[in-house]
């Protein structure tokens, strides 16, 4: 009796699975490539958020960076900077048409522009075009685009997707149907959203540009790593980017190549300056030498990361001549009593008061808890009492927090973490989250930003990087790489630096192939 | 009837207290709700933009004022609107909602499918060497976490032997029961490992006690079988206390499936709560919250009611 039952059973099993497996078989086609994503689409549409690996897929913007992260034109055939009238005369390409057939007008832009300028749609981006005068459209393919100030960084701000004006002007673009199912200019259009599941993207055949070999491009959405390594290992996926911690399943050369990605992303800690602690030269600057960046890099990020020194150090206006706060806990002891610090107990103190602070990290990030704690035992070892508060947004404010677990990074033009992080007058509307004020850092990077000679462009954030490196703003720890594993199946992925969170990786996929 | 109202007044109640605890714990503990929207990006933003957030998402109001307009808009069930989705929340709900039943249910009655006659064995062998493997096995599948367990199903049944799909609800483009099923199977399965042993324990213990009743040794005495015994005469009388623990356990199944959907991405209330949880989306946490509170407190009415139809000697 029991023999039989456990026979049916078997049979039962082995029927099943055999269904199944053919199914994979055909829905997994040669010309079909499935991302595992890790996180959820909200909305489709680029005007809103900084981040958005899909976007770059599904829109396309004005301008595009390439490999070596120059700009390059993309929907515009040519942008002109016309200097009498302070304004870039922009032209559009004849051959660019949107998924649904219709011809790419300058009145897109346009709309586009102004939807990302309007309050209500509370566009994270907004910012990056506040320069932005007035827009006039001389015709159907010709605009012109009056600028408050030059600004070199601009052009590469242009690289932002354009949304279509003929369906979305009669529509409340933050809340439309639209950012379900967008029709946008790129090289793959929607075809299925199933939210929480995936996205199903097709290649667009009219699209203008260089067109891509897979026609199939599944984003499917796998929230915990754990169990996006495990989708990676039974084949149900592709691609992914996984954490430092699982790369050691993906050892078999035969089946997966593994794309350890350096990136413009880097972790430090943030001193806030409405503390008066930290006015302090010397205070911060024995804090920078009393971390291990070494060990933490080979313990916390398992080798995956590289010890960070400079806010631009992966980009080719990097200054590599400035101090690099090597681990030296002698030489943080001696600033500390220079300063007037005095060793009690294991712990210095400065007029009884003992030298203590709290580093707020955010809930959630995994690596920066680690990062926070590994710092504040090397900070602790040197006799600085530092403890470190997990806190998820929002139950805490900037204005109170001593010091936090920050993260930034400029992919792209150096004015774009630069600028909004350090310039003082960024403190109250832009990203100086800490109050940095230092008058020399705001003359270089405003020069910086106005000049559209590279030489001296690249003079002015060597200046810059300088300063902020002999009265820090940030105890720098490390740049993380980013670390994606492809199947040996996808050929033609080439190693690029990525941008915060290892935004990128994606960019080239019209050379790649899939076997 | 009175029992009915009496029931439901009661989870009326602990509803309203709950929501309003929610309400103003998360507006209080929030400094800034935009803070908790957008973290360090909400520097990126313009002044123009925080103003009109703080209009549109109602934080312009004043505590109580503010306490009263949620309210309001509750009786007439709309639940607001969710942040990083920018959709009613119960049309988000809705969906997960069902799939989460459908999960939850079909886990909870596999539990008690497999747990009554595994514990009524039990019962049967009492002090033989199976009995104190079983009862050590029940103890020990209940200790594991589930999220342990599901890395340990995915890496032999999806990675190694190729049965079962990792993660997400159905094949890409193939939405169909088969398919649902089939994915549905470790899920499931990792829900049922990390409960049966505790209950088919505690049943076992149940059957235990139950057999030193006098009846026991008389309806042996009638000559009846051993099936008649343990299934009709037995299980009626334990059986107030196995709803008892149907109505203590769903809760916990509850929270177990709701780790698990996040493991294997199956679009549930788990995984909603858990995402508002993290983007700061407080209406869908909260609508989130408000319809598993709901749920728990229904489920615990009907057990409630069971338990007074079967046993007539309880009043609730």
């Amino acid at each position: 009796m029991k023999k039989r039952l456990l026979i049916f059973t078997l049979s039962l099993l082995m029927l099943i699975t055999s269904a199944c497996s053919t199914e994979q078989a055909d829905v997994v086609a040669t010309d079909t490539l499935i991302y595992g994503s890790s996180s959820d689409y909200t909305r489709l549409n680029p005007i809103f958020e900084e981040h958005g690996e899909i976007n770059k897929l599904i829109f396309s913007g004005l301008t595009k960076y390439d490999k070596e992260r120059n700009v390059q034109m993309d929907l515009a055939e040519s942008i002109l900077w016309n200097d009498s009238e302070n304004a870039y005369e922009i032209s559009i390409r004849n051959d660019a048409k949107w998924h649904d057939g219709q011809v790419v007008s300058s009145e897109d832009v346009a709309f586009t522009l102004n939807q990302i300028a309007k309050p209500e749609n509370a566009s994270e981006i907004a910012s990056n075009y506040i320069d932005i005068k007035e827009i006039q459209i001389v015709d159907n393919k010709n605009l012109k685009i009056f600028m408050e100030e030059a600004n070199s960084a601009f052009l590469g701000y242009l690289s932002i997707g354009i949304i279509p004006k003929h369906l979305l002007e009669n529509e409340n673009v933050s809340e439309s149907s639209y950012n379900k199912a967008p029709i946008g200019t790129g090289p793959y259009k929607v075809k299925d959203f199933k939210q929480g599941q995936y996205v199903e993207l097709e290649r667009f055949d009219e699209y203008y540009g260089n067109k891509s070999t897979i026609k199939n491009l599944i984003l499917k959405i796998i929230v915990d790593e754990k169990t996006r390594a495990m989708e990676l290992k039974a084949g149900s996926i592709d691609l992914a980017q996984i954490g430092p911690m699982e790369i050691e399943m993906f050892q078999d050369k035969e089946k997966y190549n593994i794309f350890n990605n350096k990136t413009s992303d880097y972790r430090g800690i943030l001193f806030n300056f409405r503390n008066p602690l930290f006015e302090s030269v010397k205070l911060r600057q024995a804090i920078s030498y009393s971390i291990d960046k070494e060990a933490i890099v080979n313990s916390v990020l398992n080798g995956y990361a590289e010890a960070a020194y400079s806010q631009l150090q992966r980009s080719e206006y990097n200054n590599e001549n400035i101090e690099k706060y090597s681990y030296n806990p002698e030489k943080a002891k001696i600033l500390l009593e220079e300063e007037g610090y005095t060793l009690v107990d294991g712990i210095y103190e400065k007029n009884g008061e003992k030298l203590s602070f709290e580093i707020i990290s955010p809930e959630g990030d995994l690596v920066r808890e680690q990062l926070s704690m590994a710092a504040a035992e090397n900070m602790r070892a040197v006799g600085i009492d530092v403890s470190v508060n997990i806190a998820a947004y929002g139950s805490f404010s900037w204005d109170d927090m001593d010091a936090y677990l920050i993260g930034w990074g400029s992919p792209y033009d150096p004015d774009d973490h630069m600028y909004k992080v350090f310039h003082s007058e960024e403190t109250a509307t832009g990203s100086n989250l800490g109050a940095y004020s230092n008058p020399k850092v705001d003359e270089y990077l405003l020069k910086a930003r106005r000049n559209f000679d590279k030489e001296k462009r690249k003079t002015d954030y060597a200046l810059a990087l300088e300063e902020l490196a002999n009265d820090p703003a940030f105890a720098m720890i490390a740049y993380v790489d980013a670390i994606y594993i492809a199947s040996s199946k996808i050929t033609g992925i080439e190693s690029k630096i990525l941008g915060h969170h290892g935004v990128g990786f994606l960019d080239d996929i019209s050379n790649w192939k899939v076997d | 009837m009175k029992f009915l109202i009496t029931r439901l007044l009661r989870a009326i109640i602990g509803l309203a207290l709950l929501i309003t605890a929610l309400y103003f714990v998360l507006r209080i503990v929030t400094g800034d709700p935009l803070l908790a929207i957008y973290g360090e990006r909400l520097n990126n933003l313009t002044e123009l933009s925080k103003e009109q957030l703080r209009q549109t998402l109602g934080f312009d109001t004043t505590l109580i004022g503010g306490y009263i307009d949620y309210i309001k808009e509750l009786c007439r069930f709309n639940l607001g609107r969710s942040y990083t989705y920018q959709q009613d929340v119960s049309s988000l709900i809705v969906p997960a909602l069902k799939n989460t039943l459908v999960l939850m249910l079909s886990a909870y009655s596999i539990i008690f499918a497999l747990a009554i006659p595994t514990g009524i064995y039990l019962a049967s062998v009492r002090g033989k060497t199976i009995y104190c493997n079983l009862r050590k096995m029940g103890l020990l599948l209940h200790s594991m976490p589930e999220f342990w367990t599901a890395m340990i199903l995915i890496m032999v049944f999806s990675v190694s032997l190729g049965l079962t799909p990792v993660s997400g609800m159905y094949e890409l483009g193939k939405d169909t029961l088969f398919s649902r099923i089939h994915h549905m199977i470790l899920p499931v399965t990792v829900i049922v490992i990390s409960h049966l042993g505790f209950y088919y324990n505690f049943v076992s213990d149940k059957f235990t006690e139950e057999m030193k009743k006098i009846y026991v040794l008389g309806v042996k005495a009638k000559g009846l079988g051993q099936f008649k015994i343990w299934y009709i005469h037995m299980l009626k009388n334990v059986m107030s206390s196995l709803l008892a623990l149907a109505s203590v356990s769903f809760v916990h199944i509850v929270g177990g499936s709701y780790v698990v959907e996040y493991i294997f991405n199956y679009k549930g209330m788990g995984t909603l709560l858990f995402e508002s949880a993290k983007n700061g989306d407080y209406p869908l946490l909260i609508g989130a919250t408000i319809v598993t509170a709901t749920m728990i407190m229904i489920f615990g009415i009907i057990i409630d009611y069971l338990t007074m139809k079967i046993d007539k000697r309880i009043e609730v």
